[in-house]
């Protein structure tokens, strides 16, 4: 059993010991693995809460390769993650829109054609990175269908799913928590901050995730923001989707 | 060895190239490398550094990359050269600070309290991208240059009729609540509110302000051709009438070259019915006697400008302020009688416009012609830029050096080529250069400057004279600036107009 000081958890990890494999160590996240392949981390900062995560202070000295058993059964649960339930304002439509640009400065003018033929497949892998900018895309743009259109993210997600080989250990997992209706704690902030009438916070929550790695915080804004787009407005459903403001 | 190639129809911004060549410059087998846009200025100054361009096939929207080398294979130096323009930018810190949105409309989305529009497009855009922004109740700061003098016009008008107000086109500084924009130095704010038809001439009186402890609040560009008969001032009497009203303000003051006749006598006017103290600084125009009784002031300096204000503020005799500055400082007059024997001409090499303009004013006075590329007097043109002849002020901030490259304040390197070939050029007594630091411009413009002292081969140097434009609360810090250079064995001067005076003692006349 690995000791580790923990603040909390979030409800998906389990009350139970979890024999993990240390896959990445950074200076704020330790990335591990179960048995079947899910990722788990350890977080040194609350801002970094998502799918199966533990706050946890100081994070512990391990490296790469390493197996340790983690019990944080009498840790308390501190963070849900998953999406929230309410809808964006309309007032953010022009904010949503610009991350679209973002496809264009990431070279990810292919990655709208193949959203558009619906061969979200192709995206998998696409691109440099630690998680190839189409995945981050990709992620994005389940996240936002998720967010939205229920049904509509379950086909995009069945498409999606059986490709998941095709990329690396990390991404596998953004996309099939996407797919789950997972969301880490700045998704959550961002959905929350597009359904309030608070600039302040939204450019906030906005630059928190455009911030993420090189290009992949920007990716997934541009496939976040070209889901709100490609399954409501272009569907003509547009004033039903976006409530009206009262501002 | 010499090498140059085109990279057709491949457009990378200014900071891109000038970081790509500074890599590649690390290479030890890299003398010197260029990466510019094929611009006719361009590839003029490419022929005057011995590369190789008659044979070169390119227009204005492809790259030239070219590389002085020994030892080492061009071509992958060339290719050495791409895989950098590729490479994804690291983010810098002001990049984390906030959201940055990508439209107007995100823009106004997220920043619903904006009332300034900065705008830096090409030039052609720049008359839309200006409308849309006026339309939307946005006062503009227009960056872009290239603007039609008409479409000009045509903005301003139209702002007028709105209550906005456009400073520019081509207006690089601006200080709002004390907070600079564009190229600007750091102070904490103050009483003293500023209209500038000049940019440089704003930082040098905001720095001059500063060396006597005293702030600016707000710093208001108009852009140089407003205070032009055709535009007729509209800018400027705008900027004139909100800082005027703006109870934060205890002072004005009016910078900027000679407005038209029936331009100045409005300004005048304004300023003479106005209940604030005002001072005048429309550098070579002809200065005025001070009104007293309506405190309007003239100054024939920027740092005349500056002392007047402060004397004003503080209650103090305006003539006695005005009184030292007027002639040279006997200690720094002594510090040049001590560095050099050699006699010769002058040469400036300035990065500043307005300070190029205002020194030109000062040696004219002094020494008869100046030849420049934006000469006082028509006649004393230079035939070519790139040469200098007799005592000569070049300005390496106009258009035809910064098309396609950053301006000289931003990127010395081309300055600095030209600084080893006038300190080598044995008919040269007197070199005079400025540094203006503050945020935008580069972040050790002394070292480089050093540096290229370093490279000079001369058995003596000449006379070496500079002025630092900044503050201590810049992020290049005036101080060091002025500590380095002095140790590489400049004397630097406390104003713009000081240096030159200064100058002008040592150089010889000169006759084309």
């Amino acid at each position: 059993m690995t000791p580790v000081r923990a603040l909390g958890k979030s409800l998906d990890w389990e009350n139970t010991p979890v024999r993990l494999t240390v896959r990445e160590v950074f200076h704020q996240v330790v990335n591990l693995e179960n048995q079947e392949g899910l990722r788990y981390s350890l977080i040194s900062d609350s801002s970094n809460y998502q799918a199966r995560s533990a706050l946890v202070v100081p994070l512990p000295r391990v490296c790469p390769g390493e197996s340790i058993i983690i019990d944080l059964s009498e840790t308390p649960s501190k963070f849900s993650p998953v999406l929230p339930s309410c809808k964006p304002l309309k007032e953010w439509i022009p904010v949503v829109e610009d991350w679209l640009q973002y496809l264009i400065d990431n070279d990810l003018n292919l990655a709208l054609s193949y959203i558009e033929n619906e061969s979200l497949a192709s995206l998998i892998g696409l691109g440099p990175g630690k998680t190839p900018s189409g995945d981050d895309l990709l992620a994005g743009y389940i996240t936002g269908t998720r967010w939205l259109d229920a049904d509509e993210a379950c086909k995009v997600c069945d498409d999606v799913l059986p490709h998941l080989p095709l990329t690396n250990w990390f991404s596998q997992n953004m996309i099939a928590d996407a797919c789950r209706a997972k969301a880490s704690a700045t998704v959550q902030d961002l959905c929350n901050d597009l359904s309030t009438s608070n600039p302040t916070r939204l450019r906030s929550s906005a630059r928190r995730i455009a911030a993420t790695g090189d290009t992949s915080g920007k990716s997934w804004l541009a496939g976040f923001g070209f889901a709100l787009f490609s399954h409501f407005f272009r569907e003509g459903r547009y004033d039903e989707i976006y409530e009206s403001s009262s501002r | 060895m010499k090498y140059t190639r085109v990279v057709r129809g491949k457009y990378y911004d200014s900071v891109t190239l000038m970081l790509a060549a500074k890599e590649l410059q690390n290479i030890d087998e890299v003398n010197d490398a260029s990466l510019s846009m094929a611009t006719d200025a361009n590839l003029r100054i490419l022929e005057a550094a011995d590369y190789e361009i008659s044979a070169i096939n390119s227009n204005p929207s492809d790259l030239v990359i070219a590389i002085d080398y020994s030892g080492i294979d061009p071509e992958e130096a060339f290719e050495r050269a791409i895989e950098i323009l590729e490479r994804p930018r690291a983010h810098s810190a002001d990049e984390e600070t906030d959201y940055t949105p990508r439209s107007l409309e995100g823009a106004l989305s997220v920043f619903p309290d904006a009332n300034l529009a900065l705008i830096s497009v090409a030039g052609q855009y720049a008359g839309d991208v200006t409308k849309d922004c006026l339309d939307r109740g946005l006062n503009v700061m227009l960056y872009s240059d290239n603007v039609p003098l008409e479409t000009e016009i045509e903005l301003k008008q139209m702002a007028s009729e709105k209550n906005l107000i456009v400073m520019g086109p081509d207006c690089g500084t601006a200080i709002i609540k004390g907070i600079g924009i564009g190229f600007a130095n750091a102070f904490p704010a103050g009483p003293v509110g500023i209209v500038a038809a000049a940019g440089t001439g704003l930082q040098e009186v905001h720095v001059q302000l500063a060396k006597r402890e005293i702030g600016v609040l707000h710093g208001l560009g108009t852009g140089g051709r407003d205070v032009r008969e055709s535009v007729g001032g509209i800018s400027f009497l705008l900027a004139m009438e909100a800082l005027i009203d703006d109870e934060g303000i205890e002072c004005l003051i009016l910078v900027g070259k000679p407005p038209a006749k029936d331009v100045l006598e409005t300004i005048i006017t304004n300023a003479t019915v106005c209940s604030k103290p005002v001072v005048v600084a429309f550098l070579g125009a002809a200065v005025g006697e001070d009104d007293e009784m309506n405190k309007v002031y003239f100054a024939g300096t920027l740092e005349e400008a500056a002392a007047i204000a402060a004397a004003v503020l503080k209650n103090e005799d305006v003539a006695a302020a005005r009184k030292s500055l007027r002639e040279v400082n006997p200690d720094l007059k002594r510090s040049c009688e001590a560095k050099t024997n050699r006699t010769g001409f002058l040469r400036g090499l300035y990065s500043g416009g307005t300070l190029a303009y205002e020194a030109q004013q000062i040696l004219s006075k002094k020494l008869g012609a100046i030849y420049s590329n934006t000469p006082l007097d028509s006649r004393y043109k230079l035939r070519d830029s790139l040469r200098a002849e007799g005592n000569c002020i070049i300005d390496y901030g106009e258009d035809e050096f910064t098309q396609g490259r950053l301006h000289p304040m931003m990127d010395l390197a081309f300055r600095c080529e030209r600084l080893v070939e006038q300190l080598e050029d044995k008919d040269v007594g007197v070199v005079l250069i400025d540094l203006v630091l503050g945020y935008g411009s580069h972040p050790d413009p002394a070292a480089e400057v050093t540096d290229a002292v370093a490279k000079a081969r001369a058995e003596e140097l000449p006379l070496m004279i500079a002025y630092v434009c900044g503050t201590d609360q810049d992020p290049q810090k005036a101080q060091e600036q002025t500590r380095i250079l002095e140790q590489s064995g400049f004397v630097v001067c406390p104003s713009n107009a000081q240096a030159a005076l200064l100058a002008g003692e040592f150089a010889s006349r000169s006759d084309r």
